[in-house]
């Protein structure tokens, strides 16, 4: 796996630095600031797999530099880990929002740090697997698939939306009363099977950004964090005291969806449901999982939105 | 007992070669200290709140650096009076009222400098 990491600070980087080679890290370059880690991600011929970010920096700030780099990297290759002391915590969201897909705490404590370490390998092999699939069926028809239904993959080029990991995170990095005190909603495309058959990968994760536009447009409150979950499915976590109801955020998110009806080679508008929003209790046992699956089940109970013209669906 | 010995050396062969890798970093934070008591002991000395305010700022960041480094170099202590006083020198609120803070900070940070 090949890492950069970043910080102001040369003990630390040091430190760090001796942490990660001896978690066997030996792909590994270090830089003192922002601009040195533009300039050190701008000229790889192998982007890195993994870049942990000093929120705390002089001039660039950790946030600034994430949001950069995840808009040169908008399909997520890059890992944005963010290194954040105590002090820090306030700017998490904000870290989440910029791109960060997780962060670790200083002092680095060795259990969690491995922890965190092994997730970030894990999701970079299972990427490796992915990209080595893909080469083999590189002769494949265009029609066949090389990611999955159920992939929680984030569509490309949408503001506002992050990725399922990330979001899972972020969650759990709130802590229980904020997280008690956030709405989740869970958003499905009912005929998003249909469309995903009729599609090839890239049209279809093209078909879900327009869904992940529509509902972050829509929903457009404080604290809105949107992910796709795969399967055609999305959840929405918002701490807005106010929420319009699910029947009329379906009608807004479809009546939104039509406008993009021409854009489709396929006659596969995507049709919505959203479920009631949930709010949990800092005494609740439920795990985060258990929340988000809540969510998406209130979505996937529904009816069906007959309203819409079956014609125009897939 | 060989054979466990050997195993239990064998085991230890990381945890040392981790530590050999640090003490090159543990023998630069402990070269940094002098500085940062210096600056803390210049705190000390002015009276006016205004003067203190005016060093607060650049003081939380020294005190932040230190706590996140000292516990992995093994100086836990110190980690945790530095990461008292980042917060009460970002809060800005008791600027007057650091005195002690400040002073057992140094003296931590002696401490390490003679351990």
């Amino acid at each position: 796996m090949k890492v950069l990491a970043v910080d102001d600070d040369p003990i630390f980087r040091a430190a760090f630095e001796a942490v990660l080679r001896h978690h066997d890290i030996a792909d590994l370059d270090m830089a003192a600031s922002g601009q040195e880690a533009l300039r050190l991600v701008s000229t790889q011929t192998v982007p890195f797999d993994c870049i942990f970010v000093d929120i705390q920096m002089p001039e660039m700030n950790g946030i600034e530099l994430a949001g950069i780099l995840r808009a040169m990297d908008p399909e997520g290759r890059t890992q944005i880990v963010m290194v954040t002391g105590l002090s820090d915590r306030q700017y998490i969201d904000q870290a989440f929002m910029a791109g960060a897909v997780d962060y670790i705490t200083k002092p680095l404590d060795a259990l969690e740090f491995k922890a965190r370490l092994s997730s970030i390998q894990r999701v970079h092999e299972s990427r490796l697997r992915a990209n080595a699939v893909q080469e083999q069926l590189a002769a494949a028809t265009n029609l066949q698939h090389q990611i999955d239904y159920e992939d929680a993959l984030t569509p490309p080029d949408v503001k506002g939306l992050i990725s399922y990991m990330a979001l899972r995170n972020y969650l759990k990095a709130i802590g229980r009363p904020r997280y008690a005190l956030s709405q989740r909603i869970g958003i499905c495309v009912e005929n998003a099977a249909n469309i995903f058959v009729r599609t090839n990968d890239e049209d279809f994760l093209d078909i879900m950004a327009d869904v992940g536009e529509v509902i972050v447009e829509t929903l457009k409150s404080q604290n809105l964090m949107v992910a796709y979950a795969g399967s055609g499915e999305f959840i929405a976590v918002s701490s807005a005291i106010y929420l319009a109801s699910p029947e009329q955020l379906e009608s807004q998110i479809n009546t939104a969806l039509e406008a993009y009806q021409e854009a489709y080679l396929i006659d596969a508008v995507p049709i919505v449901r959203v479920g009631k929003a949930m709010r949990g209790s800092i005494f609740a046992r439920r795990s985060i999982d258990e929340g988000i699956d809540e969510a998406l089940l209130s979505a996937r109970a529904r009816p069906t939105m007959h309203g819409y013209s079956r014609a125009r669906s897939a | 007992m060989d054979g466990f010995s050997n195993n239990a050396s064998q085991r230890d062969e990381p945890a040392k070669a981790f530590a050999a890798m640090l003490a090159p970093v543990r023998s630069a934070f402990l070269a940094s200290l002098p500085d940062h008591i210096a600056a803390f002991e210049e705190f000390c000395e002015l009276e006016r709140d205004e003067d203190r305010l005016e060093l607060a700022g650049g003081l939380a960041r020294r005190a932040h650096r230190i706590f996140g480094v000292a516990e992995t170099l093994s100086f836990p202590k110190l980690g945790r009076s530095a990461l008292d006083l980042e917060i009460k020198l970002g809060a800005r609120t008791e600027i007057g009222a650091l005195d002690g803070l400040v002073t057992n900070f140094v003296s931590e940070m002696r401490q390490a400098l003679h351990a």
